[in-house]
């Protein structure tokens, strides 16, 4: 029997095992890093940037190292070091606004000695879900309004710190991971949904008065038909939703000129070809002339000409789309659903609470980074500067997201054990 | 609670049978069940899980045979862990963050799809259009050669040279090198250099190229070099009315350059180009180029130093005669070729811009006048083919004054009694021409007029030739024909009189003029243009006759100052009156000699006119020095001069033996010739500006009534006749900003920061301001700030990257 369990052994030791390391993982990281190499390396080929190629292959083989370590170290280690790291990454969070470096608008980077430099916001992911999965472990009840309460002032804090960057993009992030580890960790559906439905009615409410009035009855009848509550807690429900979608108004009008831009640019992109819907406009068309095929590698008119602005970075989806076309794309994305689905499948079976919620909490930052990243790249999301995974240059988000898959590795590796 | 459970199992489809667990609930729970659970060796796959579990992991765990191979067990622990006991996944939650999960990626492919797939060809050419140019690649404009080979007119490359002072570090030593090349003062120079509120100050243009290699020693960023090609003339003023020239973006203009313009200019390429993000261009390797046809060169008939001989001798009889203008034709008769053709005054064709209507001129094809008594020649050569007359026949010269019809008189400037034929001719009387034209039949001598070539085109290759004017013989009065016998009530051109001269020099037959001789087109191919028979006009008999009698002109008659010892020359002198404010001029004369040599066999004829000289009045006086000049060059080039005959040569001011005999005056009505060519073709001038086109209708002799204002020529539109009145369309562009010249105005520098490069070259584009890019990514910082003025003319914004 392959997968042997050393009956009446204790749990809580594991012995290393060549058996326990998660190969699926690590390949798909792995696949999808070195799909990043290729993509970066054709996205700066025409813009004679190749140091950047070496610059990733480097923080790739940095990444995969401290992913091996990360996936080694005892697994208890983790939730000795959550409440640490969330506050180092607070902190790291009030240093860059006061020492930061501007980039693009945004006061999101922290120059390291010796030139380096890194976005804490990176970290601070990694460190929210450690703090939130470390809290939600113990004995909580979600139920108790004063655990959901800190529950999610442990999220609140850094999205507050990441908004006076201001960086949106992130903090949007923050508000969806928030919405999956509470699922996960089973608060109140009633509760959630109507925040979340809240939060639907308030983007439709964007589309003008028709969406609006649409969305606010058909999200409190479907919360009314499900959850059957009574009178006052249906009409306090409403009340969110109809007031969600008068302050969505409210707050748009509050934004920042190049936020607001952003929205009306993914409401109509045509409205400014040449300037905020360049980027939108761009890649879309580089993504859609990729076609089925797509046009080759390096032969992408529009990567090799240099038409996506930043693409490496943000934009890097639009370089395998456009030169591998559909098919191409559909493998990368195929690759993340694997990936998340590996790590979904991990955080529903590992034994330890803390274990799975920081491991839903992983797949979460995952699922919402793709789906948000490449999403605004065929215009389904605003563009918001969010990383792809793996792919996108930048030695900040890669290495995170290495040390999460190494978690990840641990996780499994130690997913019998209860700490 | 009891609300909670009630809305989840109402809610969810994912109920667990065993009733709810709520997951803060776990905790609870967890110690008992796993450890319980864990006890039971192979749980997972032995029995279903009494809690139900994550699906796929389930199902091949019941599934899964024994002896599995390593894939089915990488599959089994990719979809399963088994063994533990999950904390979470046991109640629906897992399915809702799954349907999220699947809800997301749909959306995705979906969409995803929809743009590659569905959207693909709409996005593709989209795409296509904004990174693929058309790109004319321009031809290169053919070469101009003499009959030797020498160049006349090529292309040039030609530096312009701008400053931007704020960018130039050591001030005085690029002043100094500039004014040590330009030879302008330092000071000149560092005038600009102080002006550091422009960015994009021309100091020099136009410069060749081998004089701007002088300046290469200048490294600085500030000193800006643009290299554009030009159309260069070699020799400047030399043969610029054959040359003619080209505009500044290598369309013909005037002269060969127009005539033969589409040949020269060839067909332009065309060059798909890849335009990339940041507006740069590149030749794109996937289409197909069609590379352009260079324009043909061509060979002219013209010899280079016989055309400086020419415009010497011109040059110098127009100054010695202080005439107002001056024409001088080389050709050979035997062939029609041109060998040089010049008009005083002449232009610079590489700065024709400047040149003003009388210098582009090119008279000899251009300006019709009476030509008086070198049209006695075709009458003689009439009369004797039509053997109306013969060389000894007797006429009575009546004295000097013969009263016609209608009380008109005809005068001789010296009163001769009875002349001959002969005598006539080499003493000019005009009498004795008129009473010569009485015998001939008018529709007889019409012909022949006609058939010399009078009121009909030459058909040289240049373009803008008038016909000159020959009123029919129904038109004409009782005296029309003793008129046209010597020359008046009829207009020709120089080149008309030269070819008609030609016919009889060349015994009796025309041949067509021509200057280009041949045209090599860019295989090397070679079309060689032969001369071309127009018609016998007289016979040979009494062509040769003719030329005998026209050698006592040269020898004895009227036209002694051209002679050259050693070498016979037949030919003719002109003295006639211009009409001038209604009636024949004393001051205004038009002084002509045309021969040609050697008699015996003519290979050389020179034509000679000058208009209106104040100094000296006499075909013989003033034209036939020049004539003379030109001849003796000839054939000291060729070795048949004698080698004394220089010194022979008579003073400028050495009056002919026998005066001109041109002069008429009217005392009755004379039927004036048409004045204009009204059906003659105008250039296409649509499109130039209003000073080119100007350039271009006087080198045809047009008179532009110019406009005060500045444009581009809409339309232009013909009135009486030879004036031209422009429609202009729009202001004229500047050339630096392409904006419309005028006063400089400020502009205000829009904000160029934190956007895009890209997108900042194309907002600069859009805002008429010039952007200078200096490194990548956004824009960190610009020069001159956002909201500084700068000169509208020259607004160059330098913009800054952070990368």
């Amino acid at each position: 029997m392959a997968r042997a369990i050393k009956l009446g052994t204790n749990p809580k030791v594991e012995a290393l095992d060549v058996k326990d390391f998660d190969v699926s993982t690590f390949i798909f990281v792995l696949l999808l890093t070195i799909g990043g190499f290729v993509a970066i390396y054709s996205a700066t080929f025409a813009a004679q940037m190749n140091d950047r190629f070496s610059q990733q292959l480097l923080f790739g083989s940095v990444g995969i190292a401290i992913l091996i370590v990360m996936a080694l170290v005892p697994v208890r280690w983790f939730s000795v070091a959550a409440y640490p790291v969330y506050i180092l990454s607070l902190g790291l969070l009030v240093l860059v606004l006061v020492k930061g470096e501007v980039v693009y608008n945004q006061k999101n980077w922290l120059a390291l000695f010796g030139g380096l430099r890194f976005q804490p916001s990176e970290i601070a992911k990694l460190g929210t879900i450690m703090a939130l999965g470390k809290f939600l472990s113990a004995d909580r009840k979600l139920t108790r309004p004063f655990d959901l309460i800190v529950a999610c002032g442990i999220v609140l804090l850094p999205i507050a710190l990441i908004l006076l960057e201001p960086d949106p993009g992130s903090a949007m992030i923050y508000f969806g991971l928030l919405f999956i580890v509470l699922l996960w960790a089973g608060a109140d559906l009633f509760l959630l949904l109507t925040v979340v439905g809240g939060a639907v009615v308030a983007v439709l409410s964007l589309f003008g008065k028709t969406p609006m009035i649409i969305s606010v009855l058909s999200v409190g009848a479907m919360l009314f038909f499900f959850f059957r509550k009574n009178l006052i807690t249906t009409v306090v429900a409403f009340s969110i939703l109809i007031g969600a979608s008068f302050s969505a108004d409210f707050i748009y009008n509050h934004l920042h000129q190049y936020q607001r831009q952003r929205i009306d640019l993914l409401l109509n992109p045509e409205m400014d070809p040449l300037g905020g819907g360049y980027n939108i406009i761009q890649t879309k068309m580089a993504i859609g002339s990729g076609g089925l095929v797509g046009k080759g590698y390096l032969q992408g008119t529009q990567t090799q000409l240099r038409f996506v602005p930043k693409q490496w970075t943000d934009f890097i989806m639009s370089v395998p789309a456009e030169e591998f076309g559909f098919l191409g794309s559909l493998a990368i994305l195929l690759l993340y659903i694997f990936l998340i689905y590996r790590s979904l499948a991990i955080a529903a079976s590992v034994r330890s609470n803390f274990s799975s919620l920081l491991a839903i909490g992983i797949t979460g930052i995952w699922f919402l980074h793709v789906l948000v990243n490449i999403g605004m790249t065929i215009g389904l999301f605003p563009v918001v500067g969010i990383p792809l995974p793996f792919m996108s240059y930048g030695g900040s988000a890669l290495i995170t997201n290495m040390v999460m898959a190494g978690i990840l590795m641990n996780l499994y590796r130690n997913r019998r054990v209860m700490y | 609670m009891r609300s909670y459970e009630k809305g989840y199992s109402t809610a969810s489809p994912l109920e667990r049978p065993t009733g709810v667990r709520t997951p803060s609930s776990f905790a609870r729970e967890r110690s008992s069940e796993t450890e319980q659970e864990y006890r039971a060796p192979g749980r997972n796959r032995t029995q279903p899980d009494s809690h139900p579990r994550y699906g796929p992991q389930a199902e091949s765990a019941v599934s899964m045979p024994k002896g599995k191979q390593w894939h089915q067990r990488w599959i089994e622990r990719f979809f399963a862990s088994p063994a533990t006991k999950d904390p979470m996944s046991s109640n629906g939650r897992l399915y809702i963050v799954l349907a999220v999960f699947l809800i997301g990626f749909c959306a995705v492919i979906g969409k995803l799809f929809k743009v590659q797939v569905i959207e693909h060809e709409a996005l593709s050419e989209q795409a296509a259009s904004q990174y693929q140019m058309q790109v004319t690649v321009p031809a290169r404009r053919g070469v101009l050669r003499d009959r030797n080979g020498v160049i006349l007119a090529s292309n040039a490359f030609v530096v312009k040279f701008a400053f931007d002072p704020e960018e130039i570090k050591n001030k005085t030593a690029v002043a100094a090198a500039f004014s040590s090349v330009f030879g302008k003062p330092k000071e000149y120079y560092e005038g600009f250099l102080k002006d550091t509120s422009r960015h994009y100050i021309v100091v020099e243009r136009e410069v060749p190229q081998e004089i701007a290699a002088k300046l290469d020693g200048i490294k600085e960023r500030g000193v800006m070099r643009e290299t554009d090609e030009r159309r260069h003339y070699a020799f400047g003023t030399k043969g610029s009315h054959i040359l003619g020239f080209a505009s500044k973006d290598g369309r013909g203009l005037a002269g060969l350059e127009l005539y033969y313009d589409k040949m020269l200019r060839g067909t332009d390429g065309v060059s798909i180009m890849q335009r990339d993000g940041k507006g740069f261009r590149r030749p794109d390797v996937d289409y197909d180029q069609v590379p352009p046809t260079n324009g043909d060169d061509l060979t002219l008939t013209i010899d280079e130093g016989l055309q400086a001989v020419t415009e010497n001798a011109l040059r110098a009889g127009v100054e010695r005669a202080n005439a107002e203008a001056g024409i001088a034709i080389v050709l050979n008769p035997r062939t029609g070729e041109i060998l040089s053709l010049a008009n005083m005054p002449d232009f610079n064709p590489n700065d024709f811009f400047s040149a003003s209507n009388d210098m582009l001129r090119n008279r000899a094809i251009t300006d019709a006048f009476e030509p008086g008594s070198t049209m006695k020649v075709l009458t003689a050569a009439i009369a004797l083919n039509e053997g109306a007359w013969k060389p000894e026949d007797k006429i009575d010269a009546q004295g000097g004054t013969w009263v016609i019809e209608g009380g008109a008189k005809i005068k001789d400037t010296h009163e001769y009694g009875v002349l001959t034929f002969r005598q006539a001719l080499e003493k000019s009387s005009n009498v004795c021409f008129a009473k010569i034209s009485d015998k001939l039949e008018r529709r007889r001598f019409y012909k022949y007029m006609r058939d010399f070539g009078m009121s009909v085109l030459s058909g040289i290759d240049l373009p803008g030739e008038i016909k000159g004017s020959l009123h029919k013989p129904d038109k004409w009065s009782v005296n029309s024909k003793r008129y046209v016998a010597f020359g008046y009530e009829m207009t020709a051109t120089p080149i008309q009189l030269a070819m008609a001269y030609a016919t009889i020099a060349n015994f009796g037959v025309m041949m067509k003029p021509y200057i280009i001789s041949k045209r090599t087109n860019i295989k090397g191919e070679v079309t060689e243009i032969h001369p071309q028979e127009i018609r016998r006009v007289v016979s040979e008999e009494s062509a040769k006759t003719l030329i005998d009698i026209m050698r006592g002109v040269v020898d004895s008659g009227t036209g002694t100052s051209t002679k050259i010892k050693g070498i016979h020359i037949a030919g003719k002198t002109g003295t006639a009156q211009q009409y001038v404010g209604g009636h024949y001029s004393k001051e205004h004369y038009t002084s002509s000699f045309i021969g040609f040599f050697p008699a015996e066999k003519p290979e050389y004829e020179i034509l000679v006119i000058m208009r209106s000289p104040k100094n000296g009045y006499y075909g013989g006086t003033v034209s036939a020095p020049v004539f003379k000049e030109i001849a003796m060059s000839i054939l000291e080039q060729s070795g048949k001069l004698a080698p004394d005959a220089r010194a022979q040569m008579p003073l400028a001011s050495t009056t002919p033996a026998i005066e001109e005999g041109g002069a008429i005056e009217i005392e009755g009505t004379i039927l004036r010739p048409r004045e204009r060519d009204d059906d003659r073709e105008m250039p296409d001038v649509r499109g130039l500006t209003q000073d080119v086109a100007r350039s271009t209708l006087a080198a045809q002799g047009f008179i532009v009534l110019k406009s005060a204002q500045n444009g581009i020529v809409e339309r232009a539109t013909r009135f009486g006749g030879d004036s031209v009145r422009f429609i202009l369309r729009a202001p004229a562009l500047d050339e630096e900003t392409e904006k419309p010249k005028g006063e400089s105005q400020l502009v205000e520098v829009p904000d160029f920061r934190h956007m895009p490069m890209a997108r900042a070259m194309k907002f600069g584009a859009a805002s008429n301001v010039r952007i200078r890019l200096i490194g990548e990514g956004n824009v960190e910082k610009q020069l001159p700030e956002p909201g500084a003025k700068v000169d509208a003319k020259n607004p160059i914004v330098t913009l800054f990257g952070d990368e």
